[in-house]
Formats: structure tokens, C-alpha cells, sequence
């Protein structure tokens, strides 16, 4: 089976390729533009935080609500398991170990 | 809504793994109220109570660290030991190789994080017993360890150490046979056994100084934060991304468009949490260097305090987000797939384009994170309490987990044919 035996080394070319290309493409701190580009300006970056945040999908208010009461929901429950569980081991372990 | 936590368990599979979590919860919290061998239990709670490193560690082992419970170091060393494992992946070309290589060097990864993690577990109780081994009292009569001698510090360590071992795998078991993934489980749990006490400790406090009428805001301020967070947890810039009609052989697949959401918040509560560690690393070190205290509370008070946390969660929220996202791969993987975004060259160009998206929409998501974070800080400047030194990180974390896992749940109902809880 050559065939296996090339297509790893065709791996780890790939593999390297993508490493090469990762570090020429590797994100810039902000305030930094993109790569291989001219560094924009805090103003200009500001500028584009906005223009790209209206572009941002949020969730409706429906989805919201009813996240929101999910959650709720899922806390309430656990913590009542939580507290019930905790203070029927204190109890058990006061009354075996500590006494 | 009722209707679908019914649902939930009228499937005979979902109801096992629930069932099966809960179960796994409940011995956690009993192995967190069983004390380690030899500990002053009374002594202990009153030290811990005090805040600090200390309180901090205990919101994250769900108040096992105030009794050096057997579960008292919590899940904490397995997310630390998982975080220098990722950057490490990103960092030694092995490791990535690894990663790359699948299900098995996944798993030698996985084994190697459980390594760390055992390592980080004696490092921190041998720092925990040598911490609670001197009598704090001037006269040398209160005692954390009652009749401290070295073989009694190592039969500690070794319970608190493999007290996490086994978390450590419970943890695993939940994320196998149970529902979401266990050790975010777990911190959810540790999260919420906390809250009522220090729910407590605010409303006594806030009542004491300003009188009943002041409750209901709380209330309202808490509900606030969580709606935000949910919103900013669902928010997404979606890329549209185009797929190109092709015929491979005999097969042809059709072209359609679809999106790749980049999260506003992609990185969650970790840049939270390092933060939170390496601003508290002052105060760690001041315990064992006196001559640094002076530092330390410069770091953690006041107005430094909040600029240098801000700058360090934006700064991690970048770092991590640049981690977990990489654009080159997606951009590779988007062209494997004959797809491309609209106006944008498929590769290198496209790569470009997705981190400079990423860079932008991480900036208002970090300075939320950020926001939320500082809220405890803020309350306590406005209603003067010690308690919720945590809390906008606990509320992230409790709003991310329960999302991920009734979605996760959801998935399960919808399989089934089945209404789910999210419309």
C-alpha cells in the first residue's frame, strides 16, 4: 500500500504549508489591521468595531424571554437539589465523623 | 415550557442520563462536606470566611475548600491543567500534530491534561497544608491542623489529590454516560451551592444599611445581568458563506448558501478567569512574602484594580479567542468544501477577512465580559458588602452551562420528534 504512505507525507506537507502560512496570517493584536496590510488607526478600528457590530445578528426578544426563563428555571432546580443534598451531608457527616 | 421537561422524561434514554448526572452531583457534594483527616473544621470555615485567595478558591470547590473537604480543591486544577494544555497545543507543533491526528492523539492529549492536572493537585495542597500547618493565633492555640506533623500533611495531600482524581473522572462519566459536559457540570454546581449563602450575605447587608425597600432592586440588577448575558451569549456575526454546485464522479451536489456565526463572545468566561488568577497571583504570593503585601493590596483596590482587570480580560478575551478560532483552518476547510464567502477570494485572502472580522466584534465582547465581571466590585462599592466576589463571573458561567446543556438536551428531545424547550 504506497498509497497510504503518500498520502501522509502529502499530510505533512499540508501540514507544514499550513504552519507557514499560520504564522504569516496570525492575528494582530487590536489596533492592528489585518495581515500583509497597512496598520489602521485607533480611529479607523473604532470605525469598523461599529461597522461590523450593526452587522452582528442578535437574538429577538422572543428567544431572549424565553432563554432567560430556561435558565432560571434550570438554576432554581439545581439549586434546590444542591442546598437539599448539602445540608442532608453536613447533617450525616456531623453525626458520624465529628459528632 | 412544563411540557417539555416533561417530555424530557417520558424518554426512558434522556431520563437515565439525567437521573445519572444528578447522581453523580449528589456524591460530589457529599465528598465536598466529608473534611480531609485531622482538619479543625470550626477554625477553618472563619478563616476562609474572611475572603481572599482563600473565598475565591472556595467559590470555585463550592465551599469544599472551607473544611479542606476531600473534594476540597475542587475542579479547578483540571481547568487550569486543560488551559496550558490548549496553549501548549497552539504553541508545540507536536501537540498540534496530534490533535490533528484524531480520536487517538486527542486522547494523548486528553491523558496528558489528566497528568497535569494530578501534578497541579499536589502542588496545591502541599501550598494549602503548608498554609493552614502554622497556628494563626499569636499564642499558638488555635490550630487548623490538630497536632500537625508531617506524616499527618502528607496523608492530606494524598486525599485532597486523589479526592481529585476521582472529580476528575466523575467529571468524565457525566460527559459520557450523562447530560453536558462534566466539568462544566461540575463548576455549575460548585457555583450554585454558593449562591444562596452569599444571596444571603448581600440581602442581609443591603437591608441592614438601606432597609427592605432596597431588595426588590437587587433583584431586578441580578435579572438585568443575566438578560444581558444571555443576549450578548447569542449574539453572532453571520459570515455568509457560498456553496459552490459541483459534480464529483457521478454524485453532484447541489450549491446553496448558509452562514459561519462568529460568537461576539467567542472565548465565554475564560478570559474571566485568568484574569481573576493572575490579578489574585499578588495577593497569593504576598501570603508567603510579607514584604509585598503592600503591592498586592495596591493591585486589588480601587482604581488600578479596575483598570488593570479590564486591560487583562480584553487582553486574554483576544488571546483566547485567537486559540479557538482559527481562520486560517476555516478558510482552508471552507475551500476543501468548494464554498467561499461573497466578494472574497477563497483562501489566504478569505483567512484574512475572518480575523479581521474576529478582531473587530472581540472588542465590544470583551469590554462587556469585562463590564460583567467588575459588577461584584462595583455592588461592593455601592452596598458595601464582602460577599459576591465572584459573581459576574458566576453568573456567566451559570448562564453559559445551563444554555449548553438544555440545548444539548434539546437536541436529544427533537431527535424524538419532540417540542423542546427553546422556540
Amino acid at each position: 500500500m504506497p498509497s497510504r504512505e503518500m498520502r501522509r507525507m502529502q499530510k505533512k506537507v499540508g501540514v507544514e504549508k499550513k504552519r507557514a502560512a499560520m504564522r504569516k496570517s496570525a492575528p494582530k493584536k487590536k489596533g492592528g489591521g489585518a495581515p500583509k496590510r497597512k496598520r489602521v488607526g485607533l480611529g479607523q478600528f473604532l470605525k469598523e468595531v461599529r461597522t461590523e457590530m450593526r452587522k452582528v445578528s442578535w437574538p429577538t426578544r422572543n428567544e431572549v424571554f424565553s432563554y432567560t426563563v430556561v435558565v432560571i428555571v434550570v438554576v432554581t432546580i439545581t439549586t434546590v437539589f444542591v442546598v437539599l443534598a448539602d445540608y442532608g451531608f453536613s447533617k450525616l457527616v456531623h453525626y458520624f465523623i465529628i459528632k | 415550557m412544563l411540557k417539555a421537561f416533561r417530555n424530557a422524561f417520558a424518554i426512558p434514554d434522556l431520563r437515565r442520563k439525567i437521573i445519572f448526572t444528578f447522581v453523580i452531583i449528589a456524591i460530589y457534594r457529599l465528598g465536598s462536606s466529608i473534611p480531609s483527616p485531622g482538619v479543625n473544621v470550626d477554625v477553618l470555615g472563619e478563616l476562609v470566611k474572611q475572603g481572599g485567595f482563600l473565598g475565591f478558591l472556595n467559590i470555585f470547590s463550592g465551599g469544599a475548600t472551607s473544611n479542606l473537604a476531600i473534594f476540597g480543591l475542587g475542579i479547578m486544577p483540571y481547568i487550569t491543567a486543560s488551559i496550558i494544555m490548549e496553549l501548549l497545543t497552539a504553541v508545540i507543533p507536536k501537540l498540534k500534530d496530534w490533535q490533528e491526528e484524531g480520536e487517538v492523539g486527542r486522547r494523548k492529549i486528553t491523558q496528558i491534561t489528566r497528568y497535569m492536572t494530578l501534578g497541579l493537585a499536589i502542588m496545591q495542597s502541599i501550598a494549602f497544608v503548608t498554609l493552614f500547618s502554622r497556628p494563626q493565633d499569636i499564642n499558638g492555640q488555635v490550630q487548623y491542623i490538630i497536632n500537625y506533623t508531617l506524616i499527618k500533611a502528607v496523608v492530606i495531600v494524598l486525599t485532597l489529590t486523589a479526592g481529585m482524581a476521582l472529580l476528575m473522572w466523575m467529571g468524565e462519566l457525566i460527559t459520557d454516560r450523562g447530560v453536558g459536559n462534566g466539568m462544566s457540570i461540575l463548576i455549575f454546581t460548585a457555583i450554585v451551592a454558593r449562591t444562596p449563602a452569599e444571596w444571603y450575605g448581600l440581602g442581609s447587608n443591603v437591608v441592614l444599611r438601606y432597609g427592605y425597600y432596597l431588595l426588590p432592586m437587587l433583584v431586578i440588577v441580578a435579572l438585568a445581568v443575566i438578560v444581558a448575558v444571555v443576549f450578548i451569549d447569542q449574539g453572532e456575526r453571520r459570515i455568509p458563506v457560498q456553496y459552490a454546485k459541483q459534480i464529483r464522479g457521478r454524485r453532484m451536489t447541489m450549491g446553496g448558501s448558509t452562514y459561519l456565526p462568529l460568537k461576539v463572545n467567542t472565548s465565554g468566561v475564560i478570559p474571566i478567569i485568568f484574569a481573576s488568577s493572575v490579578i489574585y497571583f499578588p495577593t497569593m504570593i504576598a501570603g508567603f512574602v510579607h514584604s509585598l503585601e503592600r503591592a498586592a493590596t495596591w493591585v486589588t483596590h480601587g482604581a488600578p484594580y479596575f483598570i488593570i482587570y479590564t486591560g487583562l480580560i480584553v487582553f486574554f478575551a483576544y488571546f483566547y479567542s485567537a486559540i479557538v478560532f482559527d481562520p486560517f483552518t476555516q478558510a482552508e476547510h471552507l475551500k476543501k468544501y468548494g464554498a467561499f464567502v461573497p466578494g472574497i477570494r477563497p483562501g489566504n485572502p478569505t483567512a484574512t477577512y475572518f480575523s479581521k472580522v474576529m478582531n473587530r466584534i472581540t472588542l465590544p465582547g470583551s469590554v462587556f465580559l469585562a463590564g460583567i465581571a467588575l459588577l461584584p466590585a462595583l455592588m461592593f462599592q455601592f452596598f458595601g458588602t464582602q460577599t459576591a466576589p465572584f459573581g459576574g463571573a458566576a453568573i456567566m458561567i451559570i448562564v453559559g452551562v445551563s444554555l449548553e446543556t438544555m440545548k444539548q438536551i434539546e437536541a436529544q428531545l427533537q431527535m424524538r420528534h419532540y417540542e423542546g424547550f427553546l422556540k
